[in-house]
Order: structure tokens, then sequence, then C-alpha cells
């Protein structure tokens, strides 16, 4: 409480020398001491505001949902087209063999497809798409839609009446088009192929998890996993060729033993290893098999002996016209408790 | 194994078992043919190992000893020395070092053991006809009645086949029997297999 006129007076310090300050015409308080560097020694750099980064451009849903869909019909043609061949072989199909009703025709056998064709439309549907993004003002924006299928309605009705229009001119504009989209798909092609297979590596990277922790996925698995028909299934697939033949493919793939090798040289592997190595309860384990496995091994053989004991002897006796024994194994008291012996 | 045999060695005794001082339980059913023909089998693996890995040795040291040479000089300066060529005194070496190291091998595992390692792992020991240890007397007339059993076409090894005990010479004339240390019991799945195929 003593101090609390010191205080006051601190506080209307501050605020005159506040109000000095924000007053543009007062002089400065600090205006009569000389500066502290002299002019010709003062840096010439200076603190500049930070340049504007630029801006992400904000993606285009349409567009990124167009190149998922053409991608990954792209990725699935590119399967077809491997697979094809294998299923015409399985299918006993002949390539070149002509239908009856081509029999005696003189057609030539067609190369594949050009793939100038494919990236026209992958062009056109890219075009399309941009088309009809909507942008601007709204008004604009479905006139302009308006205007490109009208378009393309009166050059389909053009197409379709030769005569009105002279040839040449709409083969001019068609081809400059037709080149347009062919370059524009050779590299959105490429865009949604390489689009596509990320989305669906990480759609299936973030699906696997989110299923997994789903209560009611964990059932549904657990009980297929427990289900007689999973059984038959998985007994079905093992018994398959391909599955077989994948199996055996993978584990011979340089890519198993560069996983293999990873796992083993990481730390992790060894932490674990001697971990186990080191769990009483394990060691425990081991011994007691190995242990027990040997004994089994022993007693085995043994028994084996033995039978072979009585087969053998019977074979003797027969052989010899001796009568079999009629009691294999004398007793214990036979053979120790013979009185006259142990006098 | 060492497990099997601890097992068998702090088991309670069943009625009509006896247990023979440092020798275990004693089941008293007397081993078969193929059982000890068996665990013959598996003595003389060993003992053929053990000779070769000493013949081995033997041969390294009289090479590198100089003691051939030494015996030669002794041969051209004392006749009588060796009256017969080199290659029967080497063969006579080999028999009398194999011989004596199998007569010392059963007679040794006969007298302190009552089984030899063949016989341990078939689950069968050595016993004195009155079901006691053998005495040493036993252990060496056992040994050297296998030369009898074997000199005579080996018919005394075969006398187990029809003899109501199963003893071959070599027990008739040490006195002794030849049982299981175990519970013996044929495998009787594998028995009525084959009955079946041969009847």
């Amino acid at each position: 409480m003593a101090k609390q006129p010191n205080f006051d007076a601190a506080k209307r310090q501050l605020d005159a020398a506040l109000g000095r300050l924000a007053a543009p015409g007062d002089p400065s308080p600090y205006a009569d001491q000389p500066p502290v560097w002299d002019e010709p020694q003062r840096p010439e750099w200076v603190a500049v505001p930070d340049a504007p980064s630029p801006a992400p451009l904000p993606v285009q849903t349409s567009e990124a949902l167009t190149r998922l869909l053409i991608g990954a019909v792209v990725l699935g043609l590119d399967g077809l087209g491997a697979h094809a061949g294998r299923w015409e072989r399985a299918a006993g199909m002949e390539r070149g063999i002509p239908t009856p009703d081509q029999a005696g025709l003189d057609i030539p056998v067609r190369a594949p497809g050009d793939p100038r064709f494919r990236h026209g439309l992958i062009g056109w549907v890219f075009e399309t798409e941009a088309e009809l993004r909507p942008q601007g003002n709204p008004l604009q924006w479905l006139r302009g839609v308006a205007g490109h299928f009208s378009g393309s309605v009166f050059s389909a009705v053009l197409d379709g009446l030769p005569h009105l229009v002279p040839r040449m001119q709409r083969a001019e504009s068609g081809e400059q088009e037709t080149a347009r989209w062919v370059a524009r798909g050779q590299l959105e092609e490429q865009r949604s192929r390489a689009f596509a297979s990320a989305a669906l590596d990480d759609m299936l990277n973030q699906a696997i998890p989110y299923l997994a922790s789903q209560r009611g996925v964990q059932q549904a698995v657990s009980a297929l996993v427990r289900s007689p028909a999973m059984d038959d299934a998985i007994v079905a697939l093992a018994r398959r060729e391909g599955v077989r033949h994948a199996v055996a493919e993978l584990v011979r793939s340089p890519v198993m033993e560069d996983a293999v090798t990873y796992l083993v040289a990481t730390q992790a592997m060894d932490e674990a290893i001697n971990t186990l190595a080191h769990s009483p309860a394990l060691v425990e384990l081991v011994q007691t098999q190995s242990s027990s496995l040997a004994g089994v091994v022993v007693e085995e053989v043994r028994e084996r002996a033995v039978s072979a004991d009585i087969l053998v002897e019977r074979l003797a006796r027969r052989i010899l016209r001796r009568p079999p024994r009629a009691q294999l194994p004398p007793d214990a008291q036979g053979l120790f408790v013979s009185r006259s012996r142990q006098r | 194994m060492s497990n099997v045999m601890q097992q068998e060695q702090t088991r309670p005794l069943s009625p009509g078992v006896t247990r023979v001082a440092k020798l275990g339980p004693i089941y008293a059913r007397y081993a078969g043919f193929v059982s000890r023909a068996m665990a013959m089998l598996v003595d003389l693996l060993i003992i053929g190992a053990v000779l070769i890995a000493g013949g081995i040795a033997t041969d390294f040291f009289l090479r590198t000893s100089g003691l051939p040479q030494f015996v030669r000089f002794l041969a051209s300066q004392i006749g009588w020395v060796l009256p017969v060529s080199e290659f029967f005194v080497s063969a006579g070496f080999e028999l009398v070092m194999t011989l004596s190291f199998s007569y010392f091998y059963f007679a040794f595992f006969y007298l302190f053991g009552g089984a030899t390692l063949g016989k341990y792992l078939f689950g069968l020991r050595v016993v004195s006809a009155n079901g006691r240890r053998l005495t040493t007397t036993q252990a060496a007339l056992r040994v050297l009645g296998y030369a009898v059993s074997a000199l005579a076409l080996y018919f005394g090894f075969f006398a187990v086949l029809v003899d109501d005990k199963r003893r071959g010479w070599h027990d008739r004339i040490a006195r002794t029997a030849v049982v299981h240390s175990w519970k013996a019991r044929p495998d009787e799945e594998f028995l009525r297999r084959v009955l079946d195929k041969l009847d």
C-alpha cells in the first residue's frame, strides 16, 4: 500500500510519453540527441515484407473425379488386355480364323486399335469437363453448357448432312480439334493412370484400417472365417493351379527374399529373437518338447523291436515245428523268485 | 533319453517288479532276438567308429614318430623280431586291437552299467539268472561266450529264438539273462497288420 503513490506517478509519466509519441506534430523527445551512427554507416539492408507466396490452386473436384474415372478405366483396360490373351487361349480361341459368314470373303486382318482414337476420346472428355465446370457467373456457365451441347448437336447434324456445308472446311476444323483432343488425351491418359493408381492405393490403405476398426466388420469377418464355407473356399482355392503357381512365384521372387532379408536385418527382429531366446517359458517348452520327442521316438523304436521279436520267434518256431509260446514274457516271479538259486 | 531313464528310476514299481540296486527297475520280460540283435548292431557301429578313429590316430602317430623305421631296423639286426611279412603283423595288430577293445567295451558296460549303449537304447539289461547284477566273472564269461556262439555258425545267437527264456549260448555259459528295463509292449497295430499279411 505504501508504494501506491510511486505507481501512480510512473503511470502518469508513461501516459504522457505515449501521448507525445502518438501526436504526429510533436517533436520527438530524442530529437536533440545525436544519432547513434553516422549516416554513411547506416546498413543498406532493410526489412522488407515477405513476398507473397503463390497460393495453391484449388483442386478442381470435377477434374479430379474425371481423372479418377478415366484412370480407373484405363487401368482396367490395361489389366483386361494383359489377361485377355490368356483367357482366349484357355477358351481355345484362335486369332485370324474367319467366322462362317466371312468365309470366302477377302477381309483383311485389322491391326490392333489406333491409340489416337482413345487419346482423342480422353481429350474430348477432359475438354467437355472443362466446358461444363461451374465457374464464374452462373448464367454465363449455363449459356456455355447450352452452347456446348447445342454445338455438339449441331456438329452431329452437320456430320449427318454433308452436302450442306463444304466438306473441306469442316474437315480442317475437325482435324484441328481432333489433334487437340489427341494431344490432350495423350497427356491426360498418363496423368489419369498415375492419379488413379495412387488414389486406389491410398483408398485401400485407408479403407483397410478403417474397416478393421469397425466392430460390425470384425464380427462379420470373424463369422466368415469360422464358417465351414470359408474352409471349403480356402481348400478349393488352395487346389487351384494358379494359386499354387502364384504362391510358388511369390516364395521364389526376389521381393520376398528382400523382404525377409530386411526383416532379419532389422533391430526389432533381433530384439524379438533375444526376448524369445531369454524367455524361460519358451526355453522350457523347447527342452520339454525336444526331450519328449526323443522319448516318443525311442519308445516307438522299442515297440517295433518287441513286435519284431514276436514275429521272428513265431516264424522260427513254425519252421522248426515247435509250438508257439504260451506266454511270451515270463513274469517277474519266474526270474527272481528261484529259491533254489538263492540258496 | 536321460529324462526317460530318470522317470524309470523314480517311477513307483508295479507289483511283480523288482528294483535291482543301481540298475533300476527290472520288468523281467526276457528280451527277444530282434531287440538284442538291433542293440548289438548299434554296439558294433559304435565300436567300428571308435576303431576307425583310433586307427586314423594310430596311423598318424606311426607316420610321424618313425616307429616303423625303428622296428624295421631292429628286424634287420635281429631276424626273429619280424619272422612274417609286415602285412600279417599289421593285420594281426588290428585284430588284436579290435578284439581287445570289443571285449573291454562289452565287459565294462555289463559289469558297471548292466547294459551297453545299444542295449540302453533298446531298453535292455543284462542281469544274472537270479536277477542280480553281473559279477566280474559273469561279465567276462559272457563276452567270451560271444565267441562260442559265433564260432558255431552263430547258432548260439539264434538259440534265443527257441529258448523258453530267450537265452543264447553265451547266456547259458555265464548264467545270465537279458531282460527289458521298460514295460515292454509290442506295437499292436503294427503287429496286427503284419500278422494279417502273414496269415
